[in-house]
């Protein structure tokens, strides 16, 4: 079960690669503190742990039975949906901060970012990327048959995949001490959020699922 | 349009220094395709054309003037070059699918934002391109780039790249801007680094190269997908706006290289590795009069009343180092300089006394010396001129503009020599065989 571990410090970055431009924008979209900075962060990582942590236990129960029986253009549309999920996000907040500039958006003072964060956790670690589909396999091999026994091991075995992963999220912790221009970047995080919120929800999502 | 000004920086022995020096380095890459013929009729056209217009750049008193039209001429012979030769290869200047499946597409440098995170994390190209052993690798195109923002950093965009004469050419052709973008608001001024973030990011995400695939204002001068689908459709329109909207309308509307200022993802990222280059353009507030004369010039919105005001000793860093505010500044209050070398100019002229015989002694010696320290007394204000930093830009600049582009300028001249000739731009014969 370790190999989950060294298969999530080896292709890592390719998380990095992936999640990362979905959280970026989130933290230099406003000046925080540390802690408010870490929290964001941590709700992120903690969105992704609770979805490898669902994926893991439901590949290790159903085992390769699930080759078998789901369609198998589920993880193409399971990942168009979660694009979807993202680029909602991303486009809604944006709009709130940028209506908050702009004083035109309802939804400026009821958003949080916090939520967003671990929302945008959660569907980023259904992203399905070629790291998890290397760790999924991986889970399919152990299953023994014993739907409680494999979905614990599975679970496990994508606890420590995370763990390896999450080591690539580490300097995103440090963003907060950056001090210089930061108002300049927050002004383009802001548009920059819109515009990946449009580009997953349209291109990444819409254009996904009606096979565009 | 007066061609030459009344203020020169360069003296003409100078001048001419730097001509021959231009003209040598010219002939050394518009020849290097060597043959007969009308390919060495279109070197020796190439070779003298760049050669006058860098003469001009450097002694006709109008070098912002003289770089525009070095400028344009880049982006006037990219285009036929570049597809005409992709008719010759492929039959077609469209991508097919057999282009991406062989990694065929030719890498332009505005795609490098966009390739560097993920070949340095993933050692993949996220581009249907090659690395090596292509005429428009990814590699080489890299290595000139490297070298480039090291020592005229974003220089790059008024000075070597083959799209931005585009919108340069069109900001001038109407005499008053009809949209005033002389207080364009921040989030307008910076957009380039929104889109830099966004096409980096976003290309993380989905491995590929998005800019190139969907906003690229520049694929109608150079290549694009066929239509197959709402998708290519898409893109196309997206494309064909970008071009008209983008490169043509707006800087015509606006007398700024819009394009440019607001939008390409490369010039922000050249902004932000600026600070790593050798030259900049300072501002000296003593010798300001606050005419603004500079602002009103820049075509890159690099300059705001605000910083004039505040007795700022730079623009922003989306300058571009096009030289306009050089230029228009009657005091002389902006110019280049040596980012992190303030100190005397070397070979400063200083006053030597010429004919006493002083210590220089008698007979034949004694001429000698006087002879010699009269050479150098006259030699010195050459060499420092030479050793300027305006003198050292402005050559390095064009030089690098003249590497990138000497080979398709020659090749463009040729095929119109070959048309004349033979009625023949493209060669038909070939691009029969050889599509793909």
């Amino acid at each position: 079960m370790i190999e989950g571990l060294f298969l999530g410090l080896s292709t890592g970055t390719w998380c990095g690669l992936t999640c990362g431009p979905i959280l970026l924008p989130m933290l230099f979209v406003e000046r925080r503190g540390h802690a408010a900075n870490a929290r964001i962060v941590g709700l992120f990582l903690a969105g992704r742990f609770l979805a490898y942590l669902a994926v893991g236990a439901l590949l290790g129960a159903i085992g390769a039975l699930a080759l078998s029986y789901v369609e198998p253009s589920l993880q193409h549309r399971l990942e168009a949906f979660a694009w979807l999920a993202v680029g909602a996000v991303l486009l809604v907040q944006a709009a709130a901060y940028l209506g908050r500039k702009w004083k035109v958006c309802l939804l400026s003072r009821r958003l949080k970012p916090q939520g967003n964060a671990l929302v945008c956790g959660i569907a980023s670690g259904l992203a399905i990327c070629p790291p998890f589909v290397a760790a999924a396999s991986r889970v399919f091999g152990m299953a023994t048959g014993d739907p409680l026994g494999g979905s614990l091991a599975g679970a496990g075995y994508f606890l420590l995949f995370f763990l390896g992963t999450t080591v690539f999220f580490l300097p995103l912790f440090g963003v907060s001490f950056l001090k210089k221009h930061r108002a300049r970047l927050a002004m383009v995080s802001r548009l920059v959020m819109l515009m990946l919120g449009v580009y997953f929800l349209v291109f990444l999502g819409v254009f996904r699922l009606a096979g565009v | 349009m007066e061609l030459f000004g009344k203020r020169r920086d360069l003296s003409w022995p100078a001048v001419a220094i730097l001509g021959v020096f231009g003209l040598w380095q010219t002939w050394f890459f518009a020849g290097l395709s060597g043959g007969g013929g009308t390919a060495l009729a279109a070197s020796v056209t190439v070779t003298l054309l760049y050669s006058a217009i860098f003469v001009m750049i450097l002694g006709s008193g109008r070098p912002a003037l003289w770089r525009r039209v070095f400028f344009v001429t880049i982006a006037l012979m990219f285009f036929p070059s570049f597809m005409a030769n992709l008719v010759e290869l492929r039959g077609s200047v469209t991508i097919g699918e057999a282009t991406v499946i062989n990694n065929e597409t030719p890498f332009c440098h505005i795609v490098t934002p966009m390739v560097l995170i993920p070949l340095a994390f993933q050692q993949g190209l996220i581009f249907p391109g090659q690395l090596t052993g292509h005429y428009a690798a990814v590699y080489s195109m890299l290595a000139i780039w490297l070298v480039a923002t090291l020592t005229i950093g974003r220089g790059w965009c008024s000075w070597v790249c083959f799209f931005g004469g585009w919108d340069d050419g069109f900001s001038r052709l109407a005499k008053k801007p009809r949209v005033d973008l002389q207080k364009a608001p921040d989030w307008l001024r910076y957009f380039s680094f929104t889109m830099l973030g966004f096409v980096v990011l976003a290309s993380m995400v989905s491995l590929a190269a998005v800019y190139c695939q969907w906003l690229c204002p520049f694929k109608l001068v150079t290549e694009f997908a066929p239509i197959t689908g709402f998708a290519s459709l898409l893109a196309t329109v997206m494309f064909i706006l970008g071009f008209f909207g983008l490169v043509v309308a707006m800087p015509i509307l606006s007398r700024r290289r819009f394009q440019c200022a607001t939008f390409c993802p490369f010039g922000a990222m050249q902004s932000l590795l600026d600070r790593f280059s050798i030259y900049r353009v300072a501002l000296e507030p003593a010798a300001c009069s606050q005419c603004m004369k500079c602002v009103k010039s820049c075509p890159t919105l690099s300059l705001k009343e605000e910083i004039i005001r505040a007795g700022k000793t730079a623009p922003l860093i989306t300058c571009t180092k096009c030289g306009e505010c050089v230029e228009a500044c009657p005091r002389g209050a902006c110019s280049y300089r040596f980012r992190h070398f303030s100190g005397k100019p070397l070979f400063a002229p200083r006053e030597v006394a010429v004919g006493t015989s002083g210590d220089a002694g008698e007979g034949r010696q004694g001429l000698v010396r006087r002879f010699a320290a009269g050479a150098w007394a006259k030699a010195r204000p050459v060499m420092g001129e030479l050793l300027s930093p305006r003198a050292l830009f402005v050559t390095t600049a064009y030089i690098f503009g003249m590497v990138i582009s000497s080979g398709f300028a020659t090749s463009t001249v040729r095929r119109l020599f070959d048309w004349m000739l033979t009625g023949q731009f493209v060669k038909l014969a070939q691009a029969a065989g050889g599509g793909s």
